[in-house]
């Protein structure tokens, strides 16, 4: 800046500088300049620049909104407290409990006394402490009291922040849907229209969930041999960190994490299926995947599980529900994601179009190639679930003839799922 | 050559009032007359006569009183009543009390009075009446002022004063760091809206450009000391503290920095006679976002993006607007600078002033 400038700024209308330049903070003007830059031309049109910072405005808080509209509270992390509470108060009980049994550390010389002696001094001890247990007792059930209000309170907070989540979304549906020009004169019964195709949508979908849920029923298995397979992931399980099952169904995964004392979530789209595993107690939500997996917090789960659901979702979606899952995953977590497995010439021809819902086979190879891509570490591919027909051959010798029996079982007997599993980067 | 005298209760350095005061006594003695400033308090270093030296000075019919109207000051309305010369109210406007009912009881009572000596004001027979804006005729007309007796002669200003003298370098120096700078000059007064202003500065900060500083000056009064304490609070509600530049009453040289180094002048004043900081504003050529409140359409006029009503988002999105384009940042500075030129240059004040003298003294 000038000392011209300094000291009659008035005097060079010209050269403005004692505003900011775009070098001091300001960004460059854009395409949408009300007036050329140009001093020769026509004055600024003040009442038309107002409407368009109107416009701007408008178009700002509806981003905003959607901004909002993405922000959740991540329970995670005081749930996980929640259980660390627990696991001090059942500390805490086991020594709020009156004393039946004299110290083993302090029965030993020099100050191993007689068994009267300690049966009295024993007794002295709960007299005195008496109330202090009474206080104890009381401290600790009122602490459980809290946590169980604090968990149902937790879980009233996710669902409403699910479900604000998706009404904002029908909401800013529906604004777009009225910010876009409407030409009525032309199209009178637009919106009537749309309203029917919304419901004759909704009826259908309906329809289709009913019978899927037949289908289920019919084609699944048992609930204990779900229950059975998929023991063969416990060995992977962090059991001191929560667990999110994507697609929980009926809740065979829930019930052995809860077997094993392991924290978990079911998220499931299907209100019958959340019905289920509500009605065993299972901690879950009915909700969309990824719009679930959007409200927890960077590395605040220790495992995310699939099962059998990667074949239902398009391949971009897949890829969104890997980026997520490894986001989410704490460092070291790991990742299971079961599904047909096509190499096994009667499922990636036949068995797999059994469920109509499915889209399309996912070879192995592919879904490890794109877990690398995305970023897992250690990734493996475990086959599962051979079928039992195998043609024996233990009784051939080595040669053309095992060979083509071996062959023949793998693709025809082989393994009917895989699993891909993957970790994240410790 | 005429005696004139020009009073006001109280007459302070640098402030609106003061400056008009002074502006009239300097034209006046420009063209021969003999004026003396009388006061009944003052802070102004110049020649100043105490009020009890009214009567004696203004002596004959055909010398001039003018009387600059901004409080209720009892002295003042019985000179009026009673001096046998010409008189004039020179009507600078009274804050209406309600701004600050609740933070002081002192200003609430001044103001209160104010405005009911207003009333009576306008009832003293052979009274001609200059209004610094239209806004203020307005007030007067509403009050039964006959428009015959009622014009309207913009204030004098400093304006010459700040655009020769040498900006303060280092505010210069310390403001100029890329930061988009958002100013607003005026004194801390709950009818200046500084709350409003926050409001809309916060909105931009968050939702816009988080490289920005809010810079208020003007002084503040022990006084509303309740009034400051919440502004204090609001800034750290908001969690601006190092956002928010508030160096109080500042010397010109440092005044015409905050100009040159502010991105936009932004105003969210509630109640103004005139607001002579606009024209300030637009003789720097700085962009102006304002609230179109009392006074203030009458100076800005189309010369500035002026919203009916205090919508923090809009006066936001107003600042990134100019902020960001080039064309409308240099497009209000036009406007302003001509606008200025047009109706508020000293000279063109002074022209209208001594018209109204010479009507007045014919």
């Amino acid at each position: 800046m000038s000392e011209q400038n300094l000291t009659s700024p008035t005097l060079d209308f010209e050269s403005a500088d004692h505003q900011a330049s775009p070098e001091t903070g300001s960004i460059p003007s854009s395409a949408q300049s009300t007036t050329a830059k140009n001093p020769t031309s026509k004055p600024l049109d003040v009442d038309a620049l107002m409407e368009r910072i109107k416009l701007e405005v408008a178009q700002h808080q509806r981003s905003n909104r959607r901004f909002l509209g993405g922000n959740r509270i991540n329970t995670t992390p005081l749930g996980v407290a929640l259980s660390r509470m627990e696991m001090l108060l059942n500390t805490a009980e086991t020594r709020a409990y009156q004393r039946t049994k004299w110290p083993d550390k302090l029965d030993r010389f020099p100050i191993n006394l007689s068994d009267r002696i300690k049966n009295t001094m024993l007794k002295m001890f709960n007299i005195i402490f008496k109330d202090q247990q009474e206080v104890n007792f009381s401290v600790i059930a009122s602490l459980r009291e809290s946590i169980s209000l604090n968990r149902q309170l937790l879980s009233q907070l996710e669902s409403l922040q699910l479900q604000m989540r998706s009404e904002m979304e029908i909401v800013l549906t529906a604004l777009d849907e009225l910010e876009q020009p409407q030409d009525l004169g032309d199209r009178p019964v637009v919106p009537i229209q749309a309203v029917a195709d919304r419901q004759a949508k909704k009826e259908r979908s309906q329809q289709l969930n009913e019978f899927y849920m037949a289908l289920e029923d019919r084609f699944r298995g048992e609930r204990s041999d779900i229950y059975d397979r998929l023991s063969v992931y416990l060995p992977l399980i962090d059991s001191g960190s929560l667990a999110i099952d994507l697609g929980c169904g009926r809740g065979e995964w829930l019930s052995l994490l809860r077997d094993n004392h392991i924290q978990a979530i079911g998220i499931d789209a299907s209100p019958r299926m959340v019905k289920t595993c509500e009605n065993l107690k299972f901690k879950v939500l009915q909700t969309d995947i990824l719009a679930y997996m959007g409200t927890l917090a960077n590395d605040s789960v220790g495992t995310v599980t699939g099962f059998h659901i990667m074949e239902h979702l398009p391949f971009d979606t897949l890829i969104q529900v890997f980026s997520e899952t490894l986001r989410v995953l704490r460092p070291g977590g790991v990742a299971i994601f079961e599904t047909p497995n096509p190499e096994n010439v009667l499922v990636g021809s036949c068995n797999f179009y059994i469920d109509p819902t499915h889209r399309n086979p996912l070879p192995s190879n592919m879904v490890q190639f794109l877990a690398m891509e995305v970023g897992f570490v250690n990734t493996k591919i475990q086959y599962l679930h051979p079928n039992p027909g195998q043609i024996a051959n233990d009784d051939l010798t080595e040669g053309p003839g095992k060979q083509v029996i071996d062959r023949f079982n793998h693709f025809f007997y082989g393994a009917q799922d895989y699993a891909i599993i993957g970790y994240k980067q410790k | 050559m005429t005696k004139v005298g020009i009073l006001t209760p109280c007459l302070m350095e640098g402030d609106a009032v003061g400056n008009d005061v002074t502006g009239m006594r300097d034209a006046l003695r420009h063209l021969g007359h003999e004026v003396r400033l009388f006061a009944e308090s003052w802070t102004y270093s110049g020649e100043v006569h105490g009020i009890e030296q009214v009567r004696s000075f203004l002596t004959q019919p055909q010398d001039l009183l003018i009387y600059h109207y901004s409080t209720g000051y009892d002295e003042g309305l019985k000179l009026l009543q009673e001096l046998p010369c010409r008189r004039v109210v020179k009507y600078h406007n009274v804050t209406p009390p309600q701004f600050y009912v609740g933070i002081s009881s002192e200003y609430t009572n001044a103001c209160k009075e104010g405005r009911a000596q207003l009333n009576a004001l306008t009832r003293v027979p052979g009274i001609t009446y200059w209004s610094d804006s239209t806004f203020n005729a307005e007030e007067l007309s509403n009050l039964g002022v006959s428009p015959n007796a009622n014009h309207v002669v913009p204030p004098f200003h400093y304006i010459d004063e700040i655009q020769n003298v040498e900006a303060d370098l280092e505010v210069i120096d310390r403001y100029s760091d890329g930061v988009v700078n958002i100013l607003m000059v005026g004194r801390i007064a709950p009818n200046k809206g500084y709350g409003s202003l926050l409001d809309a500065f916060h909105v931009y900060h968050r939702n816009y450009n988080h490289n920005s500083r809010l810079i208020m000056v003007g002084k503040s009064d022990p006084r509303i000391e309740k009034y400051n304490q919440t502004i204090k609070r609001q800034i750290q509600q908001y969690s601006l503290e190092s956002s928010v530049v508030m160096p109080g009453g500042v010397s010109l040289e440092a005044l015409k920095a905050y100009y040159l180094t502010a991105n936009v002048f932004m105003l969210t004043s509630e109640h103004e006679g005139f607001c002579v900081p606009l024209v300030e504003a637009m003789s720097m050529k700085l962009p102006i976002v304002a609230y179109g409140s009392t006074g203030v359409p009458g100076t800005l006029g189309k010369a500035g993006i002026r919203w009916p009503a205090i919508d923090s988002a809009l006066f936001a999105g107003a600042v990134n607007c100019i902020v960001n384009d080039e064309a409308v940042r240099f497009g209000l500075g036009k406007l302003g600078w001509e606008r200025y030129q047009e109706k508020f240059t000293r000279r063109q004040i002074e022209k209208q002033f001594l018209t109204l003298v010479q009507e007045v003294t014919a």
